[in-house]
């Protein structure tokens, strides 16, 4: 799986269900398993929020135009704090020609709610997809003076439209990956997109044929110390409905059963993690990007966040119960081979971010919230694992102006682990101190964390799930 | 990034030995770390005078993650569909004149091989090759020539890192691999899931019936004619990105063809039928009309000059195979010529080390078909037959927009007609299928 396609399985995974609540994600799917009090079965859903899916409704739309910043340091709105007047240049977003539009309506609790998608990737092989580019010069970036730094990613390829009391606003601002993300110094979504046109349309104007919405403006723009000018030319068109269908049931007697324990924890998360940025020592890789002689750290710090997780677990059903809460360190029995899960832990505070990057006379520092963590939990071979997940891999839009490496490059930013058995105290402390080396493009990052997870056991469920043909747990 | 792949053990690409516990199943974990640099400078030993290309410098940076292996001995799966050309063209004086960022993303696969007692990592095939997209740099013909330094790390791994150079068209092209691929094998877990179950199988049903055909085989005696393609950049700031603003170019393609076209049909018929009618049947309509190019060869090459707003003209010739097929219908043939993705896989056919739009920009997404033209099956059967083939129209690309024009001729000569009848096996089933 490449860093894409991993940014979209994250990026589904968060719109989906909470890990451990029995979701996966299969591509930009969710199989999600319906809830049962002894069997479960499974239910195609397609990015739908939770509850049953009444109508699902899907059509192509074209898109036209560009969105396009131009920006330099502004010292009115604090550039010089921020460390951001060196930086000069211009960041584009061209959307892919076509793209489809999922309107779902989903059902729960005796209340029907409407979720729209766009998915922003065009037919061929291969797919046409948006991209971002951007050209960023820094008057000072480097000893013998200025620096260009050249980027280009893959951005936009699902934006999520806010429904409220019926209206959907059209903006761009929920898209992910974030469209104004880069390794180069530039304003960023929060500070671009808030200034875009989000015309509020209803439903019925979603579904009609030919609606064109227009999110074409040309403005100057000066926040968080740059300042300049934003042109959209950028319409979307709606085509012809594709027919309105009730997703099929897929359940099926010729699917294979499993056993599935699910263990719930609430999650206690405080500490820091300190990432050392270097710019790469090869100047072919750090030249073109800017990136030669950056050296600095961002330091994320969790003051105690919570959140929650869960262990899931599944094996052949012949296996005995006791052997299975085993497998989650719930047991003294003898952990049975051959079970599989996938689990995660996710929390949410009061955390911050702290970038300090220099390179030559331009010293970029810059905070912001860092709010949300995320980790991977795998037991097995006696043991609790425990992965800290790349922030670039988690929702939201990037938290700084500064230049400098996406985390999105790395597998994971910090580990742990602790004997299996511990799990059987109601509640247990992780420390994450192991770090992480990884390059992207012309960066070099080395992680040094020093994180307290902090996991206190809530329930525990076992039931039966009937995983269709071809499938197996995750 | 750790892909499990469960799978028979045997040899993959990347070293599984076929002795390792052979026919047990196993899961095989590979993991692909580190980064590739591919660097490239215009370097005046090797003409960038000429070219256009002194100063320019770029490079492509890639992070393959992962790689799936579906059956043993398959190639390392090296894929970054996150890769970025990033290119600066300097004056002498060391000022920008101008840069270029562009994404290219990557799939390809490479297998070590041991070549004069050394082990190195050769691109196998590239369905997304590496190569500088649209700003100047090699091309994807270029660096499918690279290798890599391979070492044995362990029973089933490899280090692939190290530095390698070698020369395209102007450039210099140094590599830089930090590449580590880490193959482990493990028992399975819950195993691989049962495939799902056929429908009740079908009770197959033969019946004997005879099949009508008729082949003419044209031999190709050659290809004359152009294909021309003028561009421009398209307006700010739109073009920004690539470089392309105020940039004017042309292109102009000419081929080479050799070997033999074979164009043929067939048809069930209810009675034995002799070689003459089966001919004339072909040529009025009555089968549905295909060409074969499979003893054929193609080939292209793309002259383009481009004109920058520095005053600076870039010129250069790429090579490259040109793929035919066919849309064949009843009384007529549609020949189309092109290459790259999304044709049948392979190099752009647009692409030349100098800056400028992609088959993407040209024909969409769709297929690149460089021309296409319709022979009428009446036609077949004459000693000599030209078949004109032909794309013209304009387009407008995300940094590029321009029209295409003129045709390329075909002249071919018959070498041989023949069909008949013969006797099949029809099986009955859903769609029908014949057997011979």
């Amino acid at each position: 799986m490449n860093r894409l396609l991993s940014r979209l399985a994250v990026v589904a995974l968060a719109l989906a269900l909470p890990a451990g609540a029995g979701a996966r994600t299969a591509g930009a799917q969710t199989v999600e398993v319906s809830t049962g009090s002894s069997s479960g079965s499974f239910a195609g859903v397609f990015l739908g929020p939770g509850g049953s899916v009444v109508s699902e409704q899907s059509r192509p739309i074209q898109i036209d135009g560009a969105l396009t910043v131009t920006f330099h340091g502004d010292a009115a709105t604090g550039c010089a704090a921020d460390g951001l007047c060196g930086y000069s240049g211009s960041v584009t977003w061209r959307p892919p020609a076509s793209g489809q539009m999922i309107i779902v309506a989903t059902r729960a609790h005796h209340h029907t709610s409407d979720s729209v998608e766009l998915f922003l990737e065009g037919n061929g092989f291969p797919p046409d997809t948006g991209a971002t580019s951007a050209t960023v010069q820094s008057t000072a970036g480097s000893p013998s003076g200025a620096a260009t730094c050249l980027d280009a990613t893959a951005t936009g390829l699902a934006l999520d439209l806010p429904v409220r009391h019926g209206l959907v606003e059209f903006g761009l601002g929920g898209a992910s990956p974030a469209l104004l993300s880069d390794r180069c110094a530039g304003p960023r979504d929060p500070q671009i997109l808030s200034q875009l046109p989000a015309p509020s349309l209803t439903l019925a104007a979603l579904r009609r044929d030919g609606t064109v919405v227009d999110l074409s403006t040309n403005r100057p723009f000066a926040a968080d110390g740059f300042a300049g000018t934003i042109d959209s030319t950028i319409a979307i068109r709606l085509g012809r409905a594709n027919r309105a269908n009730r997703p099929v049931n897929v359940t099926s007697n010729q699917g294979t059963r499993y056993a599935e324990l699910t263990v719930d924890y609430r999650v206690r998360a405080s500490g820091s993690l300190l990432e050392h940025v270097t710019g790469s020592a090869n100047p072919a890789a750090c030249g073109p990007l800017g990136a030669c002689g950056v050296t600095g750290t961002e330091t994320i710090t969790t003051p105690g966040a919570t959140g929650s997780g869960a262990l899931t677990l599944f094996a052949r059903t012949t296996i005995p119960r006791r052997r299975l809460l085993a497998a989650a360190g719930l047991s003294g029995a003898r952990p049975p081979r051959g079970v599989t899960g996938t689990s995660s832990v996710t929390w949410d505070g009061d955390g911050t971010s702290q970038i300090a990057l220099g390179q030559g006379a331009n010293q970029c520092r810059q905070a912001a919230p860092a709010s949300r963590g995320y980790a991977l939990l795998d037991a097995s071979h006696g043991r609790l694992d425990v992965s800290l997940l790349p922030f670039d891999q988690q929702p939201g839009p990037p938290i700084s102006e500064c230049p400098g490496p996406e985390d999105e490059a790395a597998t994971t930013l910090a580990s742990g682990e602790l004997p299996l058995r511990a799990l059987g105290r109601r509640s247990v402390s992780l420390v994450l101190r192991t770090g992480a080396s990884f390059t992207d493009d012309g960066y070099s990052v080395r992680t040094d964390p020093d994180l307290t997870l902090t996991l206190t056991r809530v329930a525990t469920h076992a039931r039966t799930v009937t995983f269709p043909a071809g499938l197996t747990p995750p | 990034m750790l892909v499990a792949v469960s799978a028979l053990t045997g040899s993959l690409g990347v070293g599984l030995p076929p002795a390792a516990a052979a026919g047990t199943r196993r899961t095989v974990t590979v993991e692909l770390t580190g980064p590739l640099t591919v660097a490239w400078t215009g370097d005046p030993a090797r003409g960038c005078a000429a070219a256009g290309l002194c100063g320019v410098s770029g490079d492509l940076e890639m992070l393959p993650s992962g790689a799936e292996s579906g059956s043993p001995g398959e190639p390392l799966d090296l894929a970054d569909s996150t890769a970025v050309a990033r290119v600066i063209q300097r004056a002498p004086d060391g000022a920008v004149q101008s840069t270029c960022v562009d994404p290219v993303p990557v799939d390809l696969s490479i297998s070590v091989r041991r070549v004069a007692g050394r082990l190195r990592g050769f691109v196998d095939d590239a369905f997304q090759p590496m190569s500088s997209g649209r700003c100047a740099g090699p091309t994807g013909a270029d660096l499918a020539t690279l290798s890599l330094p391979a070492r044995r790390v362990g029973a089933h791994s490899y280090d692939l890192s190290g530095q390698t150079s070698f020369g395209a068209g102007p450039f210099d092209v140094a590599v830089t691999s930090g590449i580590q691929a880490h193959v482990r094998i493990s028992r399975g877990s819950l195993g691989v899931a049962p495939i799902p179950p056929l429908p009740r199988p079908l009770k197959l049903r033969f019946r004997r019936a005879l099949r009508e055909s008729a082949v003419f085989d044209y031999r190709i005696d050659g290809i004359s004619g152009s294909l021309g393609t003028s561009f421009a950049g398209v307006a700010a700031p739109l073009c920004q990105s690539l470089g392309a603003c105020g940039a004017t170019g042309r292109l102009t393609g000419t081929f080479t063809a050799s070997g033999v076209i074979a164009f043929s049909g067939s048809r069930t018929v209810e009675r034995r039928l002799g070689s003459a009618v089966a001919l004339a049947d072909l040529r009025a309509g009555r089968m549905i009309l295909e060409d074969n190019f499979a003893v054929s060869h193609i080939a292209e090459s793309e002259t383009e000059t481009l004109d920058q707003p520095d005053g600076v003209t870039c010129t250069d010739i790429a090579r490259s195979m040109v793929l035919a097929q066919s849309n064949g219908r009843r009384g007529t043939d549609e020949l189309q010529l092109g290459g790259g993705s999304g044709f049948f896989g392979g190099d752009d056919v647009v692409r030349t080390r100098c800056p400028g739009p992609s088959s993407q920009d040209v024909f969409g997404n769709g297929p690149s078909v460089l021309a296409r033209g319709t022979l009428s099956a009446a036609r077949l059967g004459r000693p000599q037959l030209t078949l004109t083939l032909s794309n013209a129209g304009g387009f407008t690309g995300s940094a590029y927009q321009g029209d295409r024009r003129g045709s390329v001729v075909l002249h071919l000569t018959l070498v041989r007609a023949s069909g008949g009848t013969r006797p099949v096996k029809i099986v009955f089933a859903t769609p029908e299928t014949v057997v011979s």
